[in-house]
């Protein structure tokens, strides 16, 4: 990030400058003390991509996380590019590109260190088993940025069948409770047969990220 | 469904994003597409929704969104000496599904001074509100922290390096302002106001490994 004097600006102005010098408008603020107009700058960058991000982040991961995985996400491209020459001679976009690499890979790190839920946990059989546990997995920057999250999970719900698929669109990413699918579902579903079916599937998921990476 | 019903899908996506400024939810014109087209659909929404542009200025709907957790932490974070740590690590441990005093437990035994729990409590608390400077934290404390939230060591320290070199915030380490809060969680505040007192004076609680691990510096 280039280092630039401060001016003071509207929030319009803000605004319309490009992301690259929303950061060097934040630097410099903050630099000068102007401890406001940073919070102001940032919050105006950050803001105008959230949206976008949360929609993108809600296409991969279940709905009562999207809202944190893509908070993180922003903050941590937010974080990166705000290090001293990040963006130095780069063309207008490049924050925009870094942010969304950012969001696949913390997407990525979701599904690897994804805990069990609590309703599942109230399962019997998943209690005894330990080897569907999804503890915390170191993951390089480099190790996740080679992985498609999108074609993973699309490859996993592929190999499901189109009732099996349906039970987990609805209790892992829509997140209705396993009764609700169950009953959704009809036709002797029940509820233990929607934890099983999800438990599959988080399995998968996680064998093809490693597989990926 | 047929490759003409996707594309129109898509382009209805399209259109109501362009109508209505921010992004649309696109389950509603996924759960119109054939099982068979749905991933496909997928994809090109997402690839539309990675080159648009931030969404376009309307005041009014930035003003409703400065009471998240998301702005009250860059907030907090931009008036600190801890970079976003202040925003991203309640955000991180939500994600984990872990409590604040579940982390402090997991990081002070993982560091090998689980017996000195409280001690990383009132380091890590510093950490989430704004008050301790990411240069004084060893590698080791990012690399547990990072392991139990689940990112990369150099992402943490990224984060709590973001804005550069502040004046360290009036009080910082001071036990008057440990009880500090960003305000953004009802969790977070309940867990806050039992948080451990901070270490006293050198005659009380001499400098310690705990200390060195986040006072002392990176390595």
């Amino acid at each position: 990030m280039a280092k630039s004097r401060f001016r003071p600006l509207s929030d319009e102005q803000v605004n319309g400058l490009s992301d690259e010098q929303i950061l060097e408008q934040v630097v410099a603020a903050r630099a000068a003390g102007e401890v406001g107009q940073a919070t102001r700058a940032l919050q105006i960058l950050v803001w105008g991509y959230r949206g976008i991000v949360a929609v993108r982040v809600g296409l991969k991961v279940p709905k009562h996380d999207v809202d944190d995985v893509a908070d993180a996400a922003l903050l941590r491209a937010v974080a990166a590019a705000l290090k001293p020459d990040a963006f130095r001679g780069s063309s207008i976009g490049e924050f925009r590109k870094w942010t969304h690499t950012i969001v696949d890979r913390q997407v990525v790190d979701y599904w690897r260190r994804r805990e069990r839920s609590v309703d599942e946990t109230e399962l019997q059989d998943e209690r005894e088993g330990n080897g569907d546990s999804w503890g915390a997995v170191g993951v390089s920057e480099d190790e996740a940025g080679t992985v498609d999250v999108q074609a993973v999970i699309d490859h996993a719900l592929g190999g499901l069948s189109v009732e099996h698929r349906r039970s987990v669109e609805l209790y892992v990413f829509e997140c209705l409770s396993a009764r609700e699918t169950a009953e959704t579902m009809g036709d002797g579903m029940t509820e233990n047969n929607v934890h099983q079916i999800a438990k599959r599937f988080r399995t998968r998921v996680r064998e093809l990220l490693d597989e990926s990476s | 469904m047929n490759a003409s019903s996707t594309d129109q899908l898509f382009a209805e996506f399209i259109a109501a994003h362009e109508a209505g400024g921010s992004a649309p939810d696109p389950h509603s014109y996924l759960e119109r597409a054939s099982t068979d087209e749905r991933s496909a659909l997928a994809a090109r929404i997402d690839d539309h929704l990675a080159s648009t542009p931030r969404r376009p200025w309307d005041p009014a709907a930035f003003e409703a969104s400065l009471s998240s957790p998301l702005m009250k932490g860059i907030a907090t974070s931009v008036d600190g000496a801890s970079g976003l740590w202040p925003a991203l690590l309640p955000r991180l441990r939500n994600t984990a599904r872990l409590r604040r005093r579940e982390v402090v437990e997991r990081l002070a035994t993982d560091l090998g001074v689980a017996d000195r729990e409280e001690k990383v409590a009132h380091y890590y608390h510093q950490m989430e509100t704004g008050l301790l400077e990411e240069q004084g934290v060893s590698g080791a404390v990012l690399e547990k922290l990072a392991r139990i939230l689940g990112l990369s060591a150099e992402a943490l320290r990224d984060a709590g390096r973001a804005l550069g070199p502040a004046d360290a915030p009036p009080g910082a380490a001071s036990p008057a302002l440990f009880a500090r809060t960003t305000a953004t969680e009802a969790e977070y505040s309940s867990e806050v106001a039992s948080a451990p007192a901070s270490p006293g004076t050198e005659e009380e609680d001499p400098w310690d490994e705990v200390d060195e691990l986040f006072l002392g510096g990176r390595d």
